[in-house]
């Protein structure tokens, strides 16, 4: 195996004669390049921040509402009250969901989403403006699974954390002790395909509706 | 040589008829002609920097090209750091055998697969099947074409080739033994039916597989596009995680990311934006809930390496978003698998004689007009008609091309450098076909024309040359 | 490039096409008389036969240096050279320059004759401004934009523009006027399945758009589509923007017998 990677390598290098040669000056460049994080062209858009998001959220079919930061379990129950879902949720985590103290009305699973899931409620670590996307990340009790395999996702979005560009949440992602996150969800819009005659379908293989509550007090 | 393309020849030609004359895929296609190039076209008008983006996205791909070796390094020196594997394959053999042993090592007796070109590529599905494996593509267009038992016909959508009656069809021959019996036709419960039964598979599956839109040097990242989220659901349930991908796709860091998924969905679907982005680095940590316990990446070589430092270096920038097949007017007119491999049109009559060898696919780089459409959307600006005409030199070079085709050339690039003699010989089938063709218009037959008359008229010549006319008119006419 | 002075015209070398000479003569004798009326001096070298492009794009680069060389050496004491079709255009333009890669005399030879090569409209359009034209033609066409002049040459508005002037012609636009009509060159006879297919899409959407005729600037699609439609019977009537220009469009068009008109 190493012996392939030799072969490779070796390859690569001859064909490059042309181009730069390896030196560990080189080799400490591109490092530096790596941690140059400045950000490349950006679309430039003039609405603020929120306007745009929910602009974009709603372009792909997305759902939002703004809500205050106590009224998190009233809307949650609101929303699945509309869709005559019971109100079952697997849970996630964050600076918002955490302060949520839900009633016996709800009926909380702490635990990986499978297959017969319903519905589950997350927070976002970040949202972007520029294409309305979520992102989220794994670690401790945030779970990919909730993501990906529930029919309804529901998403809490504090308002502050809604930046302009991916750039931005590649600087906040740094920042997060557990950088680089072993997973890192950029969300837009519900699940889709286009496999059939090249005609949206939603709900292909993760959620049929994506819900964000932006939490603005 | 000259024995193998004469064979190729009559094979290509052989799938071209069946194609053009396959009502299904005739109807399956004229849906999807106008769709992804509007879409496309709607996206770009909508951002302002397109351009400047795709000019961006080039540079990056070219730096880290010219750079490729220390870039591999550095990504798998950060894979590694992650809790990761990286695995090096020359070919697409020694890719299958790595790729076996892990599941092999793993105990595991089900694969499922997100949507990858590479492991096309590699045949990778027989060689698992091959050491007992039960290998389910989850991909809705390819699970489609893996019921069907074809390949994929577009890279981003692997059954554009199929009408709703057809995958109505499959579905009720393989999910009627699974208890759905119904015979669904329309295209929400197709969708819903395969949501179910792949559900099932995705969570009892012991290894999942997926490619990869890029790998991230800054983190040792794979980062996986899609729009239903199979890849997720492949990347994160299973025990293993297997990333399959060409050396090729490496990019330095976040920010570089970025700018390539600002043109990436663009250029494929229309969409600004994917509905999943997902960038992934090594099985769970000890903090984590859930997800992989190890995560492999298999690096395939398989004639990438040759490639660089070559006149088809730019080839290597592709980000594989299909619009050069969606703008292609041949790839819309005969479909995908008429190509006779997993690339199919301009990026695969570039890449496919690259690989496989030149002597290989004789037809892919003649088979077009160079009516350029591929090269002017490509978002890595790949000269992608330039390259095709490279490839016809290369050809002529290597001699590939039939003797009488090139004996013919040279006699006719003897007559025009002689033009006097030139003129005088042509002015003789010029006479005859205008005689036998002014009253009509047009000429129903012309010899060595058959395929040009058979469905066309041969507009008539004119009874005498232009610059006979002009030089007889008395030089320099009034 | 060299600078005229005002009171002596310029000298535009009309490099005629292959296609224009032995199958439609009135395209380059169209081009002349719209060069002379905007004042250039037209001199058609004797020398000439084809651009080489079934060579060059068969890959035979042999062939296509000692054509191009032919090409560049006999237009070598003009002003400008002003080609009726794109894709030729482009040949002398942009490919030339490419086949010298090895040869630095050559390749600056070729880049000053690359400099000084102008496709039709372009030149009428862009550098001498033609205005004042004398034609009229009543009815609705349509335009084909051929591939390489619209790619290679950005050739879009400077026909549209130019036949503004034509007295009594309306634009209607095609559905799909940028995709390929599936000629191709040699193409067209080696793939001759695909390009029918491809010419039929075209003709279609010519039928579907109700246009009296359909007009381009390269006669190798137009022979093409003329050929198809008489095929099919179809009766838009197919012209080179130049005969249009020129008001030469009382005899037949493109693919029509001589005597129906
Ligand atoms: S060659 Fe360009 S247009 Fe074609 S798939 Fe690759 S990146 Fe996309």
């Amino acid at each position: 195996m190493s012996e392939a990677r030799l072969e490779i390598l070796n390859n690569i290098r001859k064909s490059l004669t042309a181009g730069e040669p390896k030196t560990s000056q080189r080799t400490s460049e591109l490092r530096a390049r790596l941690k140059s994080t400045a950000p490349q062209i950006q679309p430039k858009f003039t609405d603020d921040n929120l306007t745009r998001f929910c602009e974009k959220h709603v372009a792909v079919h997305g759902t939002y509402e703004l809500i205050k930061r106590v009224d998190i379990e009233t809307a949650v129950l609101r929303y699945l009250h509309g869709l005559e879902i019971d109100p079952q949720i697997h849970l996630g985590a964050g600076p918002c969901l955490d302060q949520v103290v839900w009633s016996e009305n709800v009926f909380i699973y702490k635990k990986s989403a499978d297959k017969n899931t319903r519905v589950a409620v997350s927070e976002a670590f970040a949202a972007i403006a520029e294409t309305g996307t979520l992102v989220m990340r794994s670690g401790g009790d945030l779970l990919p699974s909730h993501n990906f395999l529930p029919d309804d996702h529901i998403v809490i979005a504090d308002c502050e954390r809604i930046v302009r560009y991916q750039e931005d949440v590649w600087s906040m992602l740094r920042k997060d002790d557990h950088f680089p996150q072993r997973a890192i969800n950029l969300i837009t819009g519900p699940s889709k395909t286009g496999d059939i005659e090249q005609t949206i379908q939603y709900g292909a293989h993760g959620p049929r509706r994506l819900h964000v509550l932006i939490v603005k007090d | 040589m000259s024995e193998i393309s004469s064979i190729q020849r009559v094979e290509f030609q052989d799938r071209v008829r069946t194609a053009l004359n396959d009502v299904n895929l005739q109807r399956a296609m004229a849906k999807a002609k106008s769709g992804f190039v509007d879409k496309r076209l709607e996206a770009k008008n909508a951002l302002p920097e397109f351009d400047q983006i795709r000019d961006a996205a080039r540079d990056i791909k070219d730096h880290v090209l010219s750079n490729l070796d220390t870039y591999l390094e550095l990504y798998e020196e950060k894979v590694i750091e992650n809790g990761g594997y990286v695995h090096w394959a020359r070919d697409a053999e020694e890719a299958c055998s790595i790729i076996a042993e892990i599941c092999k090592a793993s105990g595991a007796r089900t694969v499922t697969k997100g949507k990858s070109m590479v492991s096309e590529e590699m045949y990778l599905n027989p060689a698992l099947e091959a050491v007992g494996m039960e290998v389910v593509e989850t991909d809705l267009g390819e699970y489609i074409v893996q019921l069907a038992g074809e390949a994929p016909s577009h890279i981003i959508a692997p059954a554009v080739h199929k009408t709703r009656e057809q995958i109505t069809d499959l579905f009720h021959e393989h999910h009627s033994p699974l208890g759905y019996t119904d015979r669904v036709t329309q295209r929400e419960a197709l969708v819903n039916e395969a949501r179910s039964v792949l559900r099932e598979r995705f969570v009892s599956a012991d290894v999942g597989i997926t490619g990869a839109n890029f790998l991230v040097a800054e983190t040792g990242a794979n980062v996986i596009v899609t729009n239903e989220g199979n890849g997720d659901l492949t990347s994160s349930l299973p025990k293993v995680h297997i990333v399959t991908a060409g050396i090729e796709k490496v990019i330095p860091s976040l920010e570089d990311l970025s700018v390539l998924l600002r043109v990436l969905a663009r250029s494929a679907t229309g969409q600004e934006f994917s509905a999943y982005t997902s960038i992934y680095s090594g099985p769970r940590r000890p903090e984590d809930g859930e997800g992989p316990e190890a995560y492999h990446v298999v690096l395939l070589d398989n004639g990438r390496s040759g490639m660089l430092g070559s006149d088809y270096q730019s080839m290597l920038r592709c980000i594989r978003c299909g619009a050069c097949l969606n703008h292609c007017p041949v790839y819309g007119a005969i479909g995908g698998h008429a190509y006779g491999w997993i690339y199919p049109g301009p990026m695969g009559s570039v890449l496919t004689p690259l690989l496989n060898g030149f002597d290989s696919a004789v037809d892919l780089p003649n088979a077009c007009t160079l009516n350029g459409r591929c090269k002017e959307v490509c978002p890595v600006r790949i000269p992608l008609s330039d390259l095709l005409l490279k490839h016809r030199t290369e050809q002529h070079e290597r001699k590939l091309t039939s003797a009488t085709s090139r004996w013919i050339l040279t006699a006719w690039a003897w007559l025009v450098r002689r033009p006097r003699f030139y003129q005088a010989v042509m002015s003789i089938p010029l006479w005859i076909m205008n005689r036998v063709s002014r009253g009509s218009g047009g000429l129903r037959w012309i010899p060595f024309g058959r395929g040009w008359t058979n469905t066309r008229d041969f507009p008539a010549p004119s009874r005498k040359s232009f610059l006979r006319q002009w030089y007889s008119q008395e030089k320099g006419h009034e | 490039m060299k600078t005229h002075q005002s009171n002596s015209p310029i000298t535009v070398g009309l490099f005629v096409t292959c296609l224009a000479d032995l199958m439609r003569p009135q395209v380059a004798f169209a081009a002349v008389s719209l060069l002379e009326h905007a004042q250039c001096e037209v001199r058609v070298p004797r020398g000439q036969s084809c651009c080489g492009q079934p060579a060059l794009n068969s890959g035979d680069r042999a062939n296509s240096i000692e054509i191009a060389k032919q090409v560049i050496t006999e237009f070598s004491d003009v002003d400008y050279v002003v080609v009726p079709s794109g894709s030729c255009a482009d040949t002398l333009k942009n490919k030339y320059p490419n086949l010298f890669s090895k040869d630095m005399r050559w390749a600056r030879r070729a880049q000053k004759f690359a400099d000084k090569t102008w496709e039709l409209t372009k030149f009428l359009y862009e550098k001498v401004e033609l205005k004042e034209i004398d034609a009229a033609l009543d009815g609705v066409y349509t335009y084909h934009d051929s591939c390489t002049g619209l790619r290679e040459l950005s050739i879009y508005e400077q026909p549209r523009e130019l036949l503004k002037q034509v007295k009594g012609l309306r634009l209607k636009e095609l559905k799909d006027s940028n995709v390929c009509c599936g000629f191709g060159g040699l193409f067209s006879l080696k793939y001759s399945n695909i390009s029918t297919h491809l010419v039929s899409d075209k003709c279609t959407e010519i039928c579907n758009s109700d246009a009296d005729m359909v007009l381009g600037g390269d006669l190798g699609c137009l022979l093409n589509i003329a050929g198809r439609l008489r095929r099919d019977n179809k009766k838009a009537r197919v012209f080179h923007i130049a005969e249009v220009l020129a008001g030469m469009t009382d005899g037949p068009a493109i693919g029509d017998p001589e005597e129906s008109q």
